[in-house]
């Protein structure tokens, strides 16, 4: 089971495809995508590398979004349930499973919502909060949508463009999102 | 990742980020990791497995049905909908009816096989909450103002769409590359149906090794976006079963992914090399639609022309392969009709400089 791992240098690439020339390289394929500034070789990696290094990452970033393990292990399994299938065809297995814990997460906090507006109506299974936590109280009070971008770039590290690709929006609307989320939990969250 | 520089960008106050941070960091260091995770997610994907083959299976049974009944004469053909399978049949015809029964007996059994899924089973087939939302990197961007929870923030099938059938996960069996022949006998009729791999896609390029085998670059100009590119692979590579990325079910040494709109003036230049083309290397490239030949450049400073495919990709950008000389080569060169060089690639710089024939503004 192979996947493409995210692209390496033009130069790591030429000393891989170099070892390999010799009798001790491995047999894995490899994938070089032409792109406008030249090709990148994709080192394969399996599904299994991919879960050991980013699921508990993922389990996280889904934890800060949610304020819920429980949630968090839920969404990120759903994830990676629906990455198997794509997986040698997916060029970024960890851009992918961020797509998908974000909008999983933010899914949820929908169907939270209308389980809010329906329990008036009608009788609907009480659904526990989240594990209070005081930064969760701060986080909680923001969008899903800022928390996201607060999240993946003060937790994942994620620069700008792809915070913007996992939200699909520009990189400018990434940064009002943050401001925003941090404008709100500034009063929470003292410096 | 240089986390200051990234904080300049945002213009973010140094101290409240160093907040936030440890905030964050602090709420999730005690975030649990269920030690059954990997389990339950092999599982499900073994599930998703399942319910493809049983899929697949329906398929067959169905065109089974129709060559039973159509053909009559004891023929059973195995479809898999590639049109390359072998049947192999005696002379022995049997009737319409008992056919018809037979038929009816391992419809029977088959029906049995796939009879009621679990609630786990059939869960797979119904794409999660995570995928259904899955952000669409080409979905139309949204205002400076736009963070609401409205549905233009969300998803299409992504770029993982398109893709063949999944590979086993680590302990998850997988779907057979290429079935075993069955044998059948219905009253009389002895039938062995032995289902052969798809035809391999041919090759665009095919350069004969002095070491007896072949290599070819094979292009895949699929309208899919995400399947388009070319591979280079042996000629007698073997049916795996398993498409990988532009590949057709058969092994292949390395494979590349072509977005399109390659520059016009323009080459690409990478190189293929394996186990199993050992000692050959091969380099290989996209040129763009104004290259008329591409010729690789030795460390002696002379030049091999390159092999050109005919077909091309749907902007015009041709492939192109040449084995490398034992010495290697340090770029190439791409020149269009009239012989001029107006795009080169060196290896060493790791990029291409196009539009040489093309004077500054």
């Amino acid at each position: 089971l192979l996947g493409i791992d995210r692209g390496v240098t033009t130069a790591e690439a030429e000393r891989v495809a170099d070892s390999d020339s010799g009798e001790s390289a491995g047999d894995s394929p490899r994938v070089v995508a032409i792109e406008p500034d030249g090709p990148v070789l994709r080192v394969a990696r399996s599904f299994e590398d991919v879960y050991r290094a980013s699921y508990q990452r993922m389990t996280r970033v889904a934890h800060l979004m949610t304020g819920s393990n429980e949630a968090a292990e839920e969404i990120v399994q759903d994830a990676f349930v629906a990455l198997y299938p794509r997986f040698e065809t997916v060029d970024d297995p960890d851009g992918y499973l961020y797509r998908s814990v974000v909008n999983g997460c933010r899914a949820r906090f929908r169907r939270q919502q209308l389980r809010e507006r329906l329990r008036p109506l009608r009788s609907v299974p009480y659904v526990a909060p989240p594990d209070f936590d005081e930064t969760w109280g701060a986080l909680a009070k923001i969008t899903p949508r800022r928390r996201a971008a607060v999240v993946l770039r003060f937790y994942a590290d994620l620069p700008l463009a792809e915070i913007a690709e996992v939200l699909g929006c520009t990189a400018g609307t990434v940064k009002s999102l943050i401001h925003r989320g941090l404008a709100q939990l500034k009063d929470v969250i003292e410096p | 990742m240089n986390v200051t520089d990234m904080d300049t960008e945002l213009e973010v106050d140094a101290a409240t980020a160093e907040a936030v941070r440890r905030r964050l960091a602090d709420m999730v260091a005690s975030t649990a990791v269920a030690p059954d995770a990997w389990d339950k997610i092999s599982a499900r994907t073994s599930a998703a497995s399942s319910a493809g083959g049983r899929r697949r299976g329906r398929r067959r049974l169905l065109v089974a049905a129709a060559a039973v009944l159509l053909l009559a004469g004891g023929v059973v053909v195995d479809g898999e909908g590639r049109g390359g399978d072998r049947v192999d049949t005696d002379t022995t015809p049997s009737t319409i009816a008992e056919d018809e029964k037979n038929f009816d007996d391992r419809r029977t059994d088959d029906d049995a096989d796939e009879a009621p899924d679990s609630a786990e089973d059939r869960r797979p087939e119904s794409a999660p909450e995570a995928d259904q939302r899955e952000v669409d990197p080409g979905s139309p961007v949204p205002s400076a103002d736009d963070d609401s929870e409205s549905a233009g923030s969300a998803p299409s099938s992504g770029p993982g769409a398109g893709g063949g059938d999944p590979s086993p996960a680590p302990g998850v069996p997988g779907p057979s590359p290429a079935p075993n022949p069955t044998t059948t006998t219905t009253g009389s009729t002895t039938t062995t149906t032995v289902p052969l791999p798809p035809p391999r896609t041919p090759g665009d390029i095919t350069i004969q090794t002095s070491s007896g085998f072949g290599v070819e670059l094979v292009i895949n100009d699929a309208a899919d976006f995400w399947e388009r590119g070319a591979f280079v692979r042996r000629t007698d590579s073997e049916y795996t079963g398993d498409p990988a990325v532009a590949g057709d079910g058969y092994s292949y040494i390395i494979g590349f992914s072509y977005t399109g709109s390659y520059p016009p003036a323009c080459i690409n230049m990478a190189r293929a090399a394996s186990p199993t083309t050992a000692p050959h290397t091969f380099a290989f490239g996209v040129m763009g639609s104004d290259i008329a030949n591409v010729r690789v450049l030795t460390p002696a400073g002379g030049s091999l022309p390159a092999l050109v495919t005919t077909r091309s990709f749907a902007d015009g950008a041709r492939g192109w392969m040449i084995e490398e000389p034992l010495k290697g080569t340090t770029g190439a060169e791409g020149l269009n009709a009239n012989g001029e060089v107006v795009a080169r690639y060196v290896l060493a710089e790791g990029r291409p400089t196009c539009d040489l024939a093309t004077p500054a503004p």
